[in-house]
């Protein structure tokens, strides 16, 4: 259950991450009162101590693997196992969608939203995109409007 | 007699037997479509209903849930692809079977085989839960506590390839569900002074965010896997085959519905438990295992379905989830007014008889909707990730956006999907997060009006764990599994890779 199955590269980076989220929670719930057990602090602070205790398990357990991995080497494979350039690109068009979102409205945010995803995964060629993007909003106005009862912005 | 009435509530409404029939359609295709999950499915659907009649949004939930687990056999089978986690066991030997060209058969068997296991886990759930609601009345606060830490472990240690992990995951849930307002004193927790943060981070943005953006970006990886075409024909299986078989789908359903039972352990554990049992107590099978015994597919798929009644006993009579989706029904029931605990059977008996009649119902449905439209299936398949992906962020969107009519859920839903992506790269599974969001307030009421009750004595406070039968057999079972674990779970998981390697080898 213990045994560590693969390498995966940039991993040392994710777990200092939570280590220092985990005494972020720690530092925080330490702020709050804590006189008795039962105070708002006494669970928070519980709960901090076990995040950093299972993280640094984590980092001890995986500390052989990350010290046999040279960073130079284990850089260069980061952004492609975890960030290849598909992801990168569609969380770009997810952080626009968000943006338009709030000043163009959902309809037409979403629809540029949908045919440019349909562009950019291969999923249709540019006109087919530009009818599925109607048919799908076609199909959500009517469930949200008469089924589901949900008033879109 | 008023029992039987509730029961058959959803029997009698035309409008309810066509949700239940429209859930559970839409269940087995979003179950057999690696990338959309019930979790998911369920998640987006709590907002979406959130407005309709309790019955029929739970009508709704109850099809979807139920076809959903079975939906995963499919893609399983015929793609080698479990379309959700419990079908992980039914490709073992599923997929060896449609390589024969016996795709048809064990199509047929597992519709089948998960049918009767979802009957007889509904018995069990029946059966069961009244007398448990009634024993659950003398669970003290400690013992809630102890059940919640008990699934916590169990999900967090089951589920992922480390324990630590899984740990860290249940841990975090719980930190998320502690922003926000403290209902004991009324002070902010983790809000640095944002009156936004005060009522908290709604659970159904994470649960959105977790399972719909994040499995989205993690489907990017694989856009390119082109759709494998198989032929299906002689779905229906032989009541020869299925008599022959029926001592190993009682036996497997009765696995499903203990590990349903345990809160934290859900499907997936089941199905790998009861095809673990069936390779090691069948002697003959009808092949090796691997390479395509009938009895690799009828176990796991019979133990998934059969789970279903088995998941829903703690949910329902002590409010505890026994697994993600579970805990995502538990949320959809908060969101209608209910509370499932205890009091939900003394409160509200009418309901928990309307969901056996509507988990009944779908599971019936399962089985000619299970037994047909594979052509469509195969079509469904076909549909490319590029076109897929975008509906469901859309779809995710829209859900979390109408259980506030908040565009600032919407942000948190996306952030939650962004960390849920990276977190899931790394070998972090999404299940214990969601498990200690639900269980995380659970927990700390209860601890802290079990501190008050021992007047914040610690010695006090174990003594207490340890002089109450009832506490101590908990922490006896959650020590037993936790640490038996690392033996019987490691022997299961060897013997199965070892198999399945065995298997990619020889093909």
């Amino acid at each position: 259950m213990e045994g560590n199955t693969e390498r995966k590269p940039g991993e040392r980076i994710l777990t200092w991450f939570l280590l220092a989220l985990s005494l972020f929670v720690l530092v925080n719930a330490w702020r709050m009162p804590h006189e008795t057990l039962s105070s708002s602090g006494a669970f928070p602070l519980f709960i901090g101590s076990v995040m950093i205790l299972s993280v640094l398990r984590v980092l001890w357990k995986e500390w052989k693997v990350f010290a046999s991995w040279k960073w130079g080497d284990e850089r260069s494979l980061i952004q492609p196992f975890v960030l290849p350039k598909e992801v990168i690109a569609y969380i770009v068009v997810l952080v626009l969608f968000m943006l338009l979102t709030s000043s163009l409205g959902f309809w037409i945010s979403s629809y540029l939203f949908l045919v440019g995803s349909f562009l950019l995964l291969k999923g249709a060629r540019p006109v087919k995109a530009l009818i599925i993007g109607v048919v799908m909003l076609a199909i959500i106005w009517l469930l949200f409007q008469y089924i589901f009862r949900i008033i879109l912005w | 007699m008023e029992q039987l009435g509730y029961f058959l509530m959803a029997f009698t409404s035309i409008k309810m037997i066509f949700l239940v029939c429209v859930g559970t359609f839409a269940g087995i295709y979003i179950g057999a479509i690696p990338g959309l999950s019930v979790t998911m499915a369920v998640s987006v659907l709590i907002s979406f209903t959130f407005s309709w009649d309790v019955n029929e949004a739970l009508c709704l939930m109850a099809g979807v849930y139920c076809g959903g687990v079975y939906g995963g056999s499919r893609s399983a089978v015929l793609l080698n692809i479990p379309g959700a986690p419990a079908a992980v066991a039914t490709g073992f030997d599923g997929y060896p079977l449609a390589k024969l060209g016996e795709a048809g058969i064990a199509i047929g068997l597992a519709t089948t085989a998960s049918v009767i296991g979802g009957y007889l886990g509904i018995i069990a759930l029946a059966t069961a839960a009244p007398v448990i609601s009634d024993y659950s009345l003398m669970f003290a606060s400690r013992d809630y506590f102890m059940l919640a830490v008990m699934g916590l472990l169990l999900v967090g240690s089951l589920s992922g390839e480390s324990l630590a992990k899984g740990i860290f995951a249940g841990a975090l849930g719980i930190f998320l569900s502690m922003i926000g307002m403290d209902t004991f004193t009324g002070m902010g927790r983790f809000t640095f002074g944002s009156v936004g943060l005060m009522s908290g981070i709604h659970f159904v943005a994470i649960m959105i965010g977790l399972f719909g953006v994040s499995e989205a970006l993690v489907q990017i990886h694989d856009l390119h896997i082109a759709p494998i075409k198989q032929n299906v024909k002689n779905i229906i299986p032989s009541w020869r085959l299925l008599f022959k078989h029926f001592p190993l789908i009682i036996k497997s359903a009765l696995i499903g519905i203990g590990i349903g039972a345990l809160p934290g352990a859900g499907g997936d554990i089941a199905a790998l438990m009861a095809y673990g049992s069936a390779r090691r107590s069948i002697k003959k099978p009808t092949r090796p295992f691997g390479q395509g015994a009938y009895e690799g597919v009828i176990a796991p798929e019979t133990a998934n379905n059969a789970c279903i009644g088995g998941d829903n006993i703690p949910m329902l009579t002590l409010g505890i989830p026994g697994d993600a989706v579970t805990a995502v029904i538990i949320g959809a029931l908060y969101i209608h007014g209910l509370k499932p605990g205890p009091m939900l059977m003394i409160d509200t008996p009418h309901l928990f008889w309307f969901w056996v009649g509507a988990l009944t119902l779908a599971n019936t449905f399962l089985l000619p909707l299970g037994l047909s439209g594979i052509r469509i299936f195969a079509k469904l398949v076909e549909i490319r990730k590029g076109l897929l992906l975008p509906i469901i962020i859309v779809i995710s969107v829209v859900g979390t956006y109408g259980i506030n009519n908040s565009i600032t859920d919407v942000y948190w839903m996306m952030g939650f999907g962004a960390f849920g992506y990276i977190l899931k790269m790394y070998g972090y599974q999404m299940g214990p997060v969601i498990l200690g969001v639900i269980l995380g307030p659970i927990m700390e009421d209860n601890y802290r009006r079990a501190m008050q009750d021992v007047q914040h004595s610690i010695p006090l406070f174990f003594w207490k764990f340890f002089s109450s039968p009832l506490t101590l057999a908990l922490i006896i079972v959650t020590v037993v599994m936790i640490g038996s674990q690392a033996g019987w779970w490691d022997k299961i998981k060897k013997s199965l890779f070892k198999t399945k390697s065995v298997q990619s080898e020889k093909s």
